[in-house]
């Protein structure tokens, strides 16, 4: 009778235990998954601001039309990867995608502020001051945002890593979440500006 | 009768929950015994084809036994949930129910009506503006779940963002509020841990049932069979556990939430709002419902009934019937609801709400009102004429601040421009100490919005305080460390504490603390006014000089002789340090409502004696209501 107590009692410490190591990593994984709610408000935003800034752009840069056109690519392929992303942030194959179309995006950017270099009327136009503003401020904010959400990813994949949770991550599916981390083009940029 | 009233009962109520937690305990213990004695003498039966006697009913040592082990378990459990929550606070219910933050920067038109709603409310009702939680549901509920006004937070399901028009909206925001205010919010948190031991054992079960067993080779098989019999057994006698939960839950709650129905009202002035709300749960279709795991759980933190099941019928629900509810608004209320349509209704309402983005709020002339009695009978209890006092600063607060104030980026620039200093020596100190605390971008943006700031009216200093709460609680624990940092070099930057950066940091900092960090209820620790007389006259002394002057030591004394008859010396001024303010403030709010209702209302008699609030005088009295968890709602200076 005893013996078949202790047993008893065992397992239902043992599922009880379960139980806390489960909740303990979900609520980690929403904390990092709700994190990236603030990304794709300030992404958006971003998203938004860029058409308008190539629409006052065109009126200066009749005969840079390739780089325009680089730059409204890249800004539809990262919101097209945003959109995926933001339904799936704990997909690290997502934030990946979403990291390089970022990471182009950045790139096609920094032509395009290059050019603008080249072209002092359009540097000195009030609205392209204006958005030109307002896009540093944008992406300041996402980086600040990026870098709540990377915090709370390195939480979760510590914790998910942590015996005895390590045990069980793999059985309850739990993966490792992936740090949204923006490859930084301008070194390999810089050098195709300069000529 | 008022807050501290409600509060006390609110208290008490948490007793009758200790009681009957004790009373379930003991029911399924006995139910679990019996039915482990009756699964042996049934499967006895079957071997050994015998009858049995009744003495072979009690065996001492099972019944330790089983004792034993159910105990465990139920405490176990309440222990170990009590804990999580006072770790996540009310964000963590949100969470539990599949809620997502809404982002305080947001821009779409129907989450920012929400958002609108939410703060105006908290403006007006001088509590910290909470995060806001969306559940993907779509039926039309809402709850407010947290310990204190630090942690607290609103959720609401998607089909009332998009079925409710914005008066429907503010109501149903009015009656969660008056949850938190009345501190139903706290006695939530509690029974929710507590009662998550007794429904324990019938999880375990229903997990035992459905397990799913994954082997090495891929495929998941379902439970083995043995398990299943034991998790049927569990489930079975958990049910119990849970019909008391339920009963447990309906006991507390039930009456509470005529109270919070008729708060709204008196709140928002518009009984039709939170009426009509109940009118349009009752003509749709998929009325309060929310579908989730965790809903059960959590049914009693939820504006209307959540979960339907086989006992739920009206007598028995969490919530009182919805008919019940609009005859106690509405008298002639008939009883017949209208269908519901959910596109052409979430359409006009996402029309309004963009429409609405464009207008700023008309204005509205503001009541002076400086009796104290009147002071005090709003504390905890906004009446309309804080709500219309509400509307008419945010439609005095910059549009460009506001902005500033709803992003986790910006806030931050905002907090630390409203700690600079006015003369030009003091800030030129602080931003040095800034520019090497803050990251370079955020430095900027404090400039930026510096020269806005400083033509902000007196008045809007602290509500834009409580305003940037929500963005900054969006902040990662690293990012709030560096934040918490920074303030703190900034107001020692000069070394000289002032009374405004002193209340600022407790607002901002202690607020933001509670989100980040354990939170859970203060415990009451003093029952007799006695021990508190030295911490109240510090704060009432503080009171006296910044108001009255000259007058200073007679409006102490005539202040203090309401707390306790004799005569108080005032202390020494040299004494009057923010370190002593601090440590009143944390004592007083170890205290029972009705001691905390005797000091606010020396307090606000010190302030309002000569019938005039002045601006720095009504920012102290907040942020003395404030640190005793009694939110005042603004005062108006006229």
């Amino acid at each position: 009778m005893t013996a078949l107590m202790i047993v008893l009692g065992v397992i239902a410490f043992l599922i009880l235990y379960i139980i806390v190591i489960y909740n303990r990593l979900v609520k980690l994984k929403n904390r990092f998954k709700n994190a990236f709610a603030q990304i794709d408000v300030q992404l958006r935003r971003r998203y938004d601001l860029i058409p308008n800034l190539v629409e006052t752009a065109k009126a200066y840069l009749k005969h840079e039309q390739d780089t325009l056109t680089h730059v409204i690519e890249a800004r539809n392929q990262a919101m097209a990867a945003m959109k995926r992303a933001s339904s799936h942030p704990d997909d690290p194959g997502a934030i990946k995608a979403l990291a390089g179309a970022e990471g182009l995006l950045g790139g096609a950017m920094l032509n395009f502020n290059a050019l603008q270099e080249a072209y002092p009327d359009l540097k000195a136009d009030q609205t392209m001051m204006q958005l030109s503003e307002e896009l540093t401020s944008t992406e300041n904010k996402v980086s600040f945002a990026r870098q709540a959400y990377n915090d709370e990813v390195m939480i979760y994949n510590t914790q998910r890593e942590t015996f005895p949770d390590t045990i069980f991550t793999g059985m309850m599916g739990f993966k490792e979440a992936e740090l949204f981390e923006v490859v930084d083009e301008e070194v390999k940029e810089r050098v195709k500006v300069s000529f | 009768m008022n807050f501290f009233g409600y509060q006390e009962q609110a208290r008490k109520n948490s007793a009758i929950l200790i009681a009957l937690f004790v009373l379930a305990v003991i029911l399924i213990t006995i139910s679990v015994y019996f039915a482990i004695v009756g699964g042996i003498l049934v499967s006895q039966m079957f071997i050994d084809q015998a009858g049995f006697t009744f003495d072979e009913l009690w065996n001492l040592q099972l019944f330790f036994w089983t004792m034993l082990f159910t105990l465990t378990i139920i405490l176990g459990g309440s222990a170990w949930r009590i804990h999580t929550l006072s770790e996540g606070g009310g964000a963590a219910v949100a969470r539990m129910l599949g809620g997502n933050r809404l982002p305080s920067a947001s821009r779409n038109p129907l989450d920012r009506r929400l958002l609108n709603v939410v703060e105006e409310m908290a403006i007006a009702s001088g509590l910290p503006v909470p995060p806001v939680f969306v559940l993907e549901q779509s039926g039309i509920n809402a709850f407010a779940a947290g310990f204190t006004p630090s942690d607290a937070v609103i959720g609401v399901t998607r089909g009332a963002v998009e079925l409710l028009s914005r008066d429907q909206l503010q109501g149903v925001i009015a009656h969660e509020f008056s949850h938190i205010l009345n501190g139903d919010s706290a006695m939530k948190m509690r029974m929710m841990g507590m009662l998550y031991g007794i429904t324990l054992v019938s999880d375990m079960g229903i997990m035992m049932m459905t397990m799913k067993h994954s082997s090495r080779y891929g495929r998941d098989r379902g439970s083995h069979p043995g398990l299943i019999v034991v998790g049927f057994f569990l489930f079975m006698v958990g049910t119990i556990g849970v019909v008391m939960a339920d009963f447990i839950k309906r006991a507390v709650s039930r009456q509470r939430e005529f109270l919070a129905d008729a708060s709204a009202v008196q709140f928002t002035r518009n009984p039709s709002g939170i009426a009509d709300a109940l009118k349009v749960i009752g003509g749709y279709k998929n009325g309060s419902k929310v579908s989730h795991v965790a809903a059960s759980q959590a049914s009693h933190f939820f504006f209307g009934n959540a979960i339907k099941s086989w006992y739920a019928k009206d007598w028995w629900a969490t919530h009182p019937p919805l008919d019940e509810r609009i005859r106690r608004i509405e008298p002639g209320f008939k009883g017949k609801f209208d269908q519901i349509n959910y596109q052409s209704r979430s359409l006009a309402n996402t029309t309004m709400a963009s429409a609405e983005l464009m207008v700023s709020p008309g204005d509205q002339v503001a009541h002076a009102n400086v009796s104290p009695e009147a002071v005090m009978s709003r504390i905890g209890m906004p009446d309309a004429g804080s709500m219309q006092e509400a509307t008419l600063l945010m439609a005095k607060m910059p549009s460009r601040i506001r902005d500033f104030a709803h992003d986790p980026y910006t806030a931050r620039a905002a907090v630390y421009a409203l700690l600079l200093d006015r003369h030009a020596q003091q800030r030129r100190i602080q931003l040095q100490v800034l520019e090497k605390a803050a990251d370079r971008s955020v430095y900027r943006e404090t400039l930026e919005i510096q020269p806005e700031l400083e033509k902000l009216a007196p008045e809007l200093r602290l509500p834009l305080a409580e305003m940037v709460l929500p963005a900054l609680k969006e902040m990662s624990p690293q990012q709030f460390k560096g934040f918490k940092k920074a303030v703190v070099a900034m107001i020692k930057a000069d070394n000289e504490v002032t009374l405004f950066e002193f209340i600022l940091y407790r607002m901002v900092i202690r607020r933001l603390s509670g989100a980040f960090s354990n939170s859970g209820v203060v415990p009451v620790k003093y029952r007799r006014i006695e021990p508190l007389l030295s911490h109240a006259s510090v704060l009432i002394a503080l009171l006296a000089r910044t108001g009255h002057g000259e007058d200073a030591v007679r409006v102490f004394g005539e202040s203090m002789a309401l707390l306790k008859d004799g005569d108080h010396s005032i202390p020494d001024q040299k004494d009057a340090r923010l370190s002593h303010f601090d440590r009143a403030l944390t004592e007083l709010n170890k205290a029972t409502p009705q001691l905390k209702e005797a000091v606010l209302k020396a307090a606000v008699h010190c302030v309002v004696c000569n019938g005039v609030i002045s601006v720095k005088e009504g920012e102290l009295l907040r942020a003395v209501a404030d640190g005793m968890d009694c939110p005042m709602p603004p005062l108006s200076t006229g």
